[in-house]
């Protein structure tokens, strides 16, 4: 069973469309990362996801129930923190565990200790009084003590040092290897995700633009760079796969988006006989970009 | 159900200051009753404390609506992403914890406080029930009202936007009284005060429970601001209505009867010129004649319109203000005919120009001239004998008599009371009948039939009461100085006690037209018994 199915899911604010026709698969036990620009649309496909807002068509299923019909019952099974999440600041870390608690038949007392060790949150201060970071701690500690089936995170790198970013990771790192638990995390911060997920998807401007493993992505994408000496080829009907194509005197670069070993080094021989051709593999964070741009310059394109 | 109380102590402990001030705000409530009924205040003293205490009670409304309100944003239903929204439970069982909430922390104390310091002043378990029930209906209705904008409203900042905004609304009315007849309301049928009043608690009530409703279980924040418009207009159109000329119809015809038949006479003028070149004073006395034996009238100004023939009338207005009560017991209780001559005098001084003097002093002219008029209705609201024990029971409630002693000069009634200023009609709200009537206009009088002597409360009299939701606890200490010529034979027995009220002010207009003859005088002289 995949944890979460979104198909054709579209929302709109009056005039204004959020998402439109997205479409997603997550993975039970994957840690997926929702990518996409700031106003992509992450944000909006959460609050629908965890049934806070209603979607205008389509259908978002979590753990195999209508997201509309999430209840008490599936919430339970449901971790979520977001960078905007309201807690009740008045509390200490203390009195948010204690009131938290029963809500959660699942709650375990020991992993909280665990946690709470582990996230060195002080107990008897405030919320209003903690750091950012702390914050999202306390807020991570309170959906992951009761081992929840799946945990949503909502930006929840933004505003945070290098050093509480890293603490975080390796929180939520440390987490997920305490139970099989899957992950679903939005974020336009990619170096992070990198380093957790094992599944990608990218929205942008509302719409899917790709869904897969993060090592199929990592294999699938690859930049070249073509020497052609002495002449300028033409960078007209390349191959579509073939992205961001770019051309300074002898040197082309581009990026191809459906790589496969030998392949497009044959095509490209054959395209430009002579040419020097090498190749480099991606980054997830230049992948992201080489989507972001492409995608800005044929905006109602399909997924990739 | 556990989760519910979870809620419900998180909030307890979360809002600990608020039921604090709440709390304290009603034990000051208690103190001021203590000394309302301590033995030996003045009555200036306990006008002061109830003064104080009506403060209170509109700090402690307004400290329940915030308190319940702030309840209610704890946990919004109005922005997407809360806090209890990642917790596992329904919107149902946020809405039973945030209704229970409001109730233990904004219902109960009051009524417990309210009733233990009620008890504590000795005031009968017997007569709480209505008080209570009375003060329950209010902090519930206050509640739900509560419920519904916390609920509605995003923020404090927008609470406080729809709060305001909606009691604008409902002023529009009073900003413009003589279109929507308000200046009449003196003149509703308690019946058809009464409809209207239980329409528009019923408006909002219903306006109240359904935008709680639709916030907390179908997510529509635009179907509740069509709710409230649609309750607020309701509510604005009964409000026009209650005054509109149906309901008026029965009071107002009364009124004119009673005011067709007024007579004006002008009993005298005079003019008087200090110096010759200063303007003169003219003083006209006026008196009103054949009016109703159950109505006082107070004058509150005369004018007319100059002619060559007599001078223009209007300025200011001396009028007897001795109280009438005397004249209309004896009426009421037929001591005296009700066709007896019953008259009111007032005297219009006016500012007349120094060359018109000559011309008008001396000639005899028709004058036209109209007076307002302040009209109040007159009713005995019921009487017992005079025994420890008695019970009068009226439309406004239940007047006790404690103790009764006479020592041949000075008679001394101690009474225990609690009357509603909602005038009783039969009722779906226990307690809440109808529209708030002023409770300082009820009195209390001794009458001897066998003598036909009405005897009025002497200034040493005090009599103090804790009004809360408009329901008045009174005790009173009522002492009537006797007759020098009660005869021996006249005995406590031969004396009831008597219940008046007075009606809410209406105002009057009245043209007449009468002779008079201006005379000159060399200087003004007022009536002793006038005021101005």
């Amino acid at each position: 069973m995949n944890a979460i199915e979104i198909q054709n899911l579209a929302r709109r604010f009056g005039r204004t469309t959020a998402i439109e026709d997205l479409s997603l698969t997550v993975p039970e036990g994957s840690v997926f990362a929702l990518l996409g620009p700031n106003g992509a649309g992450k944000t909006t496909t959460i609050k629908i996801l965890m049934n806070f807002i209603p979607p205008t068509s389509g259908r978002a299923m979590v753990r195999g129930v209508d997201s509309r019909k999430l209840g008490p019952k599936e919430r339970s099974q449901i971790g979520y923190v977001s960078e905007n999440q309201i807690l009740p600041l008045w509390m200490t870390v203390r009195r948010l565990l204690d009131y938290c608690r029963p809500f959660y038949p699942t709650w375990d007392r020991e992993l909280e200790g665990t946690l709470l060790r582990q996230f060195d949150l002080p107990e008897d201060r405030r919320l209003k009084d903690l750091s950012r970071g702390m914050l999202m701690k306390a807020a991570l500690l309170c959906a992951l003590a009761y081992r929840p089936r799946l945990l949503v995170l909502d930006e929840p790198f933004s505003g945070l040092d290098p050093i509480m970013r890293d603490e975080f990771v390796h929180g939520i790192l440390e987490a997920t290897e305490l139970g099989n638990w899957t992950v679903f995390i939005s974020s336009h911060d990619i170096e992070e995700v990198e380093r957790l997920a094992d599944h990608i998807g990218l929205i942008d401007r509302g719409r899917t633009k790709l869904n897969e493993s993060a090592e199929s992505l990592l294999t699938r994408f690859r930049r070249f760079e073509v020497i052609l000496p002495g002449s300028s080829a033409s960078l007209r009907d390349l191959p579509p796969a073939w992205l961001l194509p770019d051309q300074v005197g002898e040197r082309m670069v581009f990026v191809d988006s459906q790589y496969a070993p030998t392949t497009t080094e044959k095509a490209c021989q054959q395209r430009f006989p002579g040419a020097v051709v090498s190749s480099a593999p991606m980054s997830l964070r230049e992948i992201f970009i080489t989507l972001s741009r492409t995608s800005r310059k044929t905006p109602n394109g399909t997924a990739l | 159900m556990n989760l519910t109380w979870h809620i419900i102590k998180k909030d307890l402990s979360r809002f600990w200051l608020g039921i604090a001030f709440l709390a304290g705000l009603t034990a000051l409530k208690i103190f001021l009753i203590l000394g309302i009924f301590s033995a030996e205040v003045t009555r200036e003293w306990a006008g002061r404390m109830n003064r104080y205490q009506a403060l209170l009670l509109v700090g402690q409304w307004i400290l329940t609506f915030l308190v319940a309100v702030a309840v209610v944003q704890e946990d919004p239903v109005s922005e997407p992403g809360a806090f209890w929204e990642t917790l596992p439970i329904s919107r149902r069982q946020l809405l039973g914890a945030k209704f229970l909430d409001i109730l233990l922390i904004c219902a109960l104390p009051a009524l417990v406080t309210l009733a233990l310091g009620w008890i504590v002043v000795g005031l009968p378990a017997s007569l709480l029930g209505w008080p209570l029930t009375a003060v329950a209906e209010a902090q519930l209705g206050l509640c739900v009202i509560a419920l519904a904008f916390g609920s509605l409203a995003k923020n404090s900042a927008q609470v406080i936007f729809w709060v305001i905004g909606v009691t604008l609304v409902l002023f529009i009315p009073a900003m413009f009284p003589e279109l929507f007849n308000l200046n009449r309301q003196g003149l509703l049928t308690p019946a058809a005060r009464f409809n209207h009043l239980f329409a528009v608690i019923l408006a909002w009530g219903v306006t109240g429970i359904a935008v709680t409703l639709n916030q907390y279980l179908s997510q529509s924040r635009k179907r509740s601001v069509a709710i409230l418009a649609c309750g607020l207009g309701l509510s604005l159109v009964v409000l026009v209505t209650s005054y509109s000329g149906p309901t008026l119809l029965p009071g107002q015809q009364r009124l004119d009867r009673e005011i067709a038949g007024l007579s004006a006479q002008i009993t005298q003028a005079v003019i008087a010129k200090p110096s010759l070149e200063s303007n003169a004073t003219s003083l006209t006395k006026i008196s009103l004649q054949r009016i109703d034996p159950l109505t006082v009238i107070y004058p509150l100004g005369a004018w007319s319109e100059p002619t060559t023939d007599h001078p223009q009338l209007g300025g200011k207005i001396y009028s007897s203000h001795e109280n009438p009560a005397r004249p209309l017991i004896s009426r009421a209780v037929d001591f005296m005919p009700s066709s007896a001559p019953w008259s009111v005098d007032f005297g219009v001084e006016s500012i007349i120009p120094a060359a018109d003097v000559s011309r008008i002093a001396g000639r005899k002219a028709s004058y036209d001239f109209q007076v307002v008029l302040d009209v109040r209705y007159f009713a005995i609201e019921g009487q017992s004998e005079l025994v420890k024990g008695a019970v009068i029971r009226s439309r406004l409630g239940i007047t006790k008599i404690t103790s009764v002693t006479c020592d041949g000069a000075i008679m001394r009634v101690e009474i225990d009371g609690r009357d509603s200023g909602l005038t009783p009609e039969p009722g779906w709200f226990v307690g809440i009948d109808a529209e708030f009537m002023n409770l300082s206009n009820l009195g209390f009088a001794l009458i001897n039939p066998k003598t036909k002597t009405v005897l009025m409360p002497a200034r040493t009299s005090s009599g103090i009461g804790a009004t809360t939701y408009s329901i008045a606890l009174i005790r009173a200490k009522l002492q009537f100085v006797l007759p020098p010529s009660n005869s021996p034979d006249v005995t406590i027995a031969d004396w009831k006690l008597v219940k008046v009220s007075l009606g809410n002010r209406h105002r009057a207009f009245k043209s007449f037209t009468a002779e008079m003859t201006v005379k000159e005088t060399p200087r003004i002289e007022l009536d002793p018994a006038w005021l101005d």
